[in-house]
């Protein structure tokens, strides 16, 4: 195992997808469908990597982000916003809101696992 | 007599010797006889000698009682001889010398004494006598005699001579000169004048050298010593002599004398007698005389105004400001008639006769003249004309002031020529100013805009522009308060307050406020005010009012539009962003399944699966790329486009695309050459902007190069990096490439098809090299290649 992530995406279709790249990948994934849920997730099982998509129902990505990294023990967890660039300042917004970084929506299979690797590497 | 007597005594003592005796007595008698004759005519001249003797002679017995007086005693006394024979010599003192009688009387026996006292005669009248008393003895008694000489005169003399003396030694005590006798070069004696000038306390200089008083030298050069015993001699020959001389009082100090010498005869000595007058004061008056006499002067002569002195129309002198006025020599005018001065012998006797007349009345006066200068030339002057002394006019000297006034005449001519230029121009502008103030007030009066002029709130002046604007008939408002303009007591006082602090600090006033019509009815004016003077408040507000009504409702409907416009352009972003999340959402399912089964994840694929999926693959791509232009080409032209300046290296960005862009140049057979510089490392830029612009264009060259190569080549130019990217593909035409960069544009749309793309690229690379503070530029040759070139700015450290 190359370590556990935890999943937020509220897309039945993108979480399937992640959860099996990653898995074929050997990664554990731990899904959640909602930011509190997430959130509630992430301070249970302390992953080692946070996927947080942004578009979320009700509280967005930005407001979980901010939660995460308002919890001490979440305090060294990689968050990584997956993001569709729709408006201006998304970026700037997410690494404010406390990710470490972004990756663009739609995900392309051949380097999405080179760069979740990159930011586990640089926790 | 006496002696008869003796010689009978001797004889009755010796009996038995009697006849021996007779005949002796006998020869005696013829010899006494003679004796007696001889004894009879000495005292007849005795008689004589003492009856008339001017000396009183008296003869007395032991007991002073007189025996015998001459003549003279009853000339003196008054008492007749027989009153006087037998009387005590006492009886002649006066009562008050009798005290002394017994003493002074008092003698040794062979003695005589000499002594003054007072007698009397028999009437009570006193007198002062010199007494010579002797005594004798005759017959074995004893008997005085005494001359007596009545002292009265020599004492009135002697009295006379005391009191003269004190009265000269009193003179010579108290006198304030200084009094020396002097006997050749000592002091012999001197007065008390002498010792306070001389400053010694006592007589002891009285004997010393005199030349101890003097300095060793006199002003004159002489020895002090040689010059005054010279003066000494003269004066001894008989010449008084008078000069002044420096003395050294006993601190040291000198002082100037002037003596008098005399000769003087004192005691039979012939001696010099010295006067002595301390002269500093009259010196230092007369210095002080000289010294003010001599400022006078020298004040005369160097005024800055003409001065001359003049007597009976003759000059007697000038000064210096006078010689130069005229051009005359200091010393030429001495002498000379006054006549000189003037032009002829009429101004010359009228100048005479207006000053001197005056003179005689107020003693002063001016007249104004013309006097010649030496060369000729004639000065415009002001005689004034003072007498030296009042007393013998007008034979007497005058003083005269003369001013030269030429040039004041001269400027006040000028004067008077600029005063009616002045005056014409004044008349000129003021016609100007009637005339500009006439064109005012027509402007005044067509102004489209009302204009008001406000005191105290009060409308003092308006336009007709303004009446019209609220309603009024002309003028109707002129004197009343600005209130009625206003709707509500809170307006007028808030604008007055503000145009209040306009007009106190030099500021302009404007607002735009709905003002109240005559009849009732609203209308938004603008409003704008300013002080009327800066520099004077007090003199009111010019105010200009606009109805705005209609332009107020336009922008009332422009700002709806506006805002309508912004809720649209919300509306178009949020649809942006919406459609490019539903976009992607399926787009992430189609790329990532299709990625996942080709790599083999899902279980083998056959050869058909995975060429068709490998199609699926790119047409997802191929359809994210265009959502991701049109987005991007969408935020470009709503001016949202954003960039995130980051450090990175740029080296591996570039190396990044070419591995990107490789495949595709491989699969064409097309050489794809890279040469960065070596200095090439880090910079600071939005690296995902920088890959996507370097990928476009690598990807266009790649796409549009069927043979041939593609160049990239990176280097740095002092502050910038310049990427360039060539090829040897199809070229552009050299019409089409002004469009090149335009949106929606793919060049020959025919070929669309031939190479896909959305023809959005190069339009977004331009603007985003643009946003990165860079340029990008292309050269073309039609069938034969392009090259592309951009630059960025080369900054390793981030600074935005």
């Amino acid at each position: 195992m190359k370590g556990n992530i935890l999943l937020i995406e509220d897309n039945e279709q993108n979480l399937y997808l992640t959860t099996f790249l990653l898995k074929k990948n050997d990664y554990s994934v731990v899904q959640a469908k909602s930011g509190p849920e997430g959130i509630a997730e992430a301070i249970r099982m302390v992953p080692d990597l946070i996927i947080l998509d942004i578009q979320l129902p009700q509280m967005d990505g930005y407001a979980v982000a901010g939660e995460l990294r308002n919890n001490r023990t979440l305090k060294n967890v990689p968050i990584v916003a997956v993001t569709s660039y729709a408006m201006v300042g998304d970026r700037e917004r997410a690494l404010a809101a406390g990710c470490n970084g972004y990756i663009e929506k739609p995900i392309d299979p051949d380097t999405f696992i080179g760069q979740i690797e990159k930011f586990l590497k640089a926790r | 007599m006496n002696r008869e007597e003796e010689n009978g005594n001797e004889l009755f003592g010796k009996e038995d010797l009697l006849q021996k005796r007779i005949a002796e007595l006998e020869a005696e008698n013829i010899k006494l006889k003679k004796d007696e004759e001889q004894n009879r005519r000495t005292l007849t001249h005795l008689d004589f000698l003492t009856r008339y003797a001017n000396d009183i002679i008296i003869l007395l017995d032991e007991n002073f009682n007189f025996i015998e007086v001459n003549e003279r005693v009853v000339d003196v006394y008054g008492y007749t001889r027989q009153e006087l024979i037998g009387m005590n010599a006492i009886r002649l003192r006066a009562p008050e010398a009798r005290t002394s009688f017994k003493e002074q009387t008092a003698i040794a026996p062979s003695g005589r004494n000499l002594f003054e006292t007072i007698h009397q005669h028999k009437n009570g009248r006193q007198f002062p006598v010199e007494i010579s008393l002797r005594v004798f003895e005759s017959g074995g008694k004893k008997y005085y005699q005494a001359i007596i000489r009545d002292i009265s005169e020599r004492k009135k003399i002697e009295k006379a001579l005391r009191e003269s003396e004190l009265k000269y030694r009193t003179l010579f005590e108290t006198a304030r000169e200084a009094i020396v006798i002097l006997k050749e070069g000592r002091c012999v004696d001197c007065n008390t004048g002498a010792l306070e000038m001389y400053g010694y306390s006592s007589k002891d200089v009285v004997g010393t050298d005199i030349f101890k008083f003097a300095p060793p030298v006199q002003p004159d050069g002489r020895d002090s010593r040689e010059k005054g015993l010279d003066l000494i001699r003269k004066a001894i020959a008989g010449e008084p002599q008078f000069f002044e001389w420096e003395n050294i009082r006993g601190n040291g100090t000198q002082f100037t004398a002037e003596i008098n010498m005399t000769r003087v005869e004192i005691e039979g000595e012939t001696l010099v007698l010295a006067v002595a007058r301390d002269i500093a004061e009259r010196k230092r008056t007369e210095a002080i005389l000289r010294q003010s006499e001599e400022r006078l002067r020298s004040i005369l002569w160097n005024v800055p105004v003409g001065v001359c002195i003049a007597k009976d129309r003759v000059f007697v002198s000038a000064n210096k400001c006078w010689c130069d006025m005229f051009g005359y020599p200091e010393d030429a005018i001495r002498g000379r008639k006054t006549r000189m001065m003037y032009e002829n012998d009429e101004e010359h006797e009228r100048v005479g006769r207006e000053l001197y007349a005056d003179l005689r009345g107020k003693g002063k006066k001016s007249v104004e003249t013309r006097h010649m200068r030496k060369d000729g030339s004639m000065r415009n002057v002001v005689v004034s004309v003072v007498p030296l002394s009042t007393s013998d006019l007008p034979g007497g000297e005058t003083l005269s002031i003369v001013t030269d006034i030429t040039e004041r005449k001269q400027y006040e001519a000028e004067l008077e020529k600029y005063r009616k230029h002045l005056e014409d121009m004044v008349r000129i502008r003021t016609s100007e100013l009637r005339e500009s103030n006439e064109q005012l007030g027509a402007i005044f009066e067509a102004a489209t805009s009302g204009i008001v002029l406000v005191r105290d709130r009060i409308v003092v002046r308006c336009n007709r522009r303004m009446d019209e604007i609220f309603g009024y008939a002309p003028g109707e408002m002129v004197g009343h308060t600005t209130r009625q303009w206003y709707g509500d007591e809170n307006s007028y006082r808030e604008i007055g307050e503000e145009t209040f602090y306009c007009i106190t600090h030099d500021r302009t006033f404007f607002r735009e406020q709905k003002l109240v019509r005559k009849d009732g009815s609203f209308f938004w004016g603008r409003m704008t005010g300013r002080a009327m003077d800066k520099s004077d408040p007090s003199k009111g507000l010019v105010g200009l009012i606009e109805d705005i009504t209609e332009e107020k409702e336009a922008a009332e409907s422009l700002k709806t539009a506006l805002a309508r416009a912004e809720s649209a352009d919300r509306m178009k972003s949020a649809f942006l962003a919406t459609m490019s999340h539903e976009l992607r959402t399926p787009l992430n399912s189609i790329i990532g399944f299709t990625g996942m089964l080709l790599q083999g994840l899902a279980g083998p694929l056959n050869d058909e699966q995975a060429t068709q999926l490998r199609m699926v693959k790119d047409s997802g791509r191929h359809l994210r790329a265009l959502i991701n232009d049109v987005l991007d080409i969408s935020k470009i032209e709503a001016g949202e486009l954003e960039i995130a300046p980051e450090k990175f290296d740029l080296r591996e960005c570039v190396q990044t695309v070419i591995q990107t862009v490789s495949p595709l140049a491989g699969k064409k057979q097309i050489l794809l050459n890279s040469n960065i510089s070596p200095d090439i490392g880090a910079v600071v830029s939005d690296q995902q902007r920088v890959a996507q612009i370097l990928l476009n264009l690598l990807s266009n060259a790649v796409k549009f190069t069927d043979q041939g190569e593609v160049a990239l080549t990176v280097e740095l130019a002092g502050d910038q990096v310049i990427i360039s990217v060539s090829d040897t593909g199809i070229g552009i035409k050299n019409e089409d490439l002004d469009k090149l960069f335009k949106p929606f544009r793919q060049i020959d749309t025919g070929l669309t098809r031939q190479y896909e793309g959305t023809g959005l690229g190069l339009a977004i690379c331009k603007r985003l090299v643009e946003k990165l503070g860079g340029n990008i530029t292309v050269k073309s040759e039609w069938g034969k290649g392009s090259k592309f070139q951009f630059t960025l700015p080369y900054c390793s450290e981030r600074r935005i």
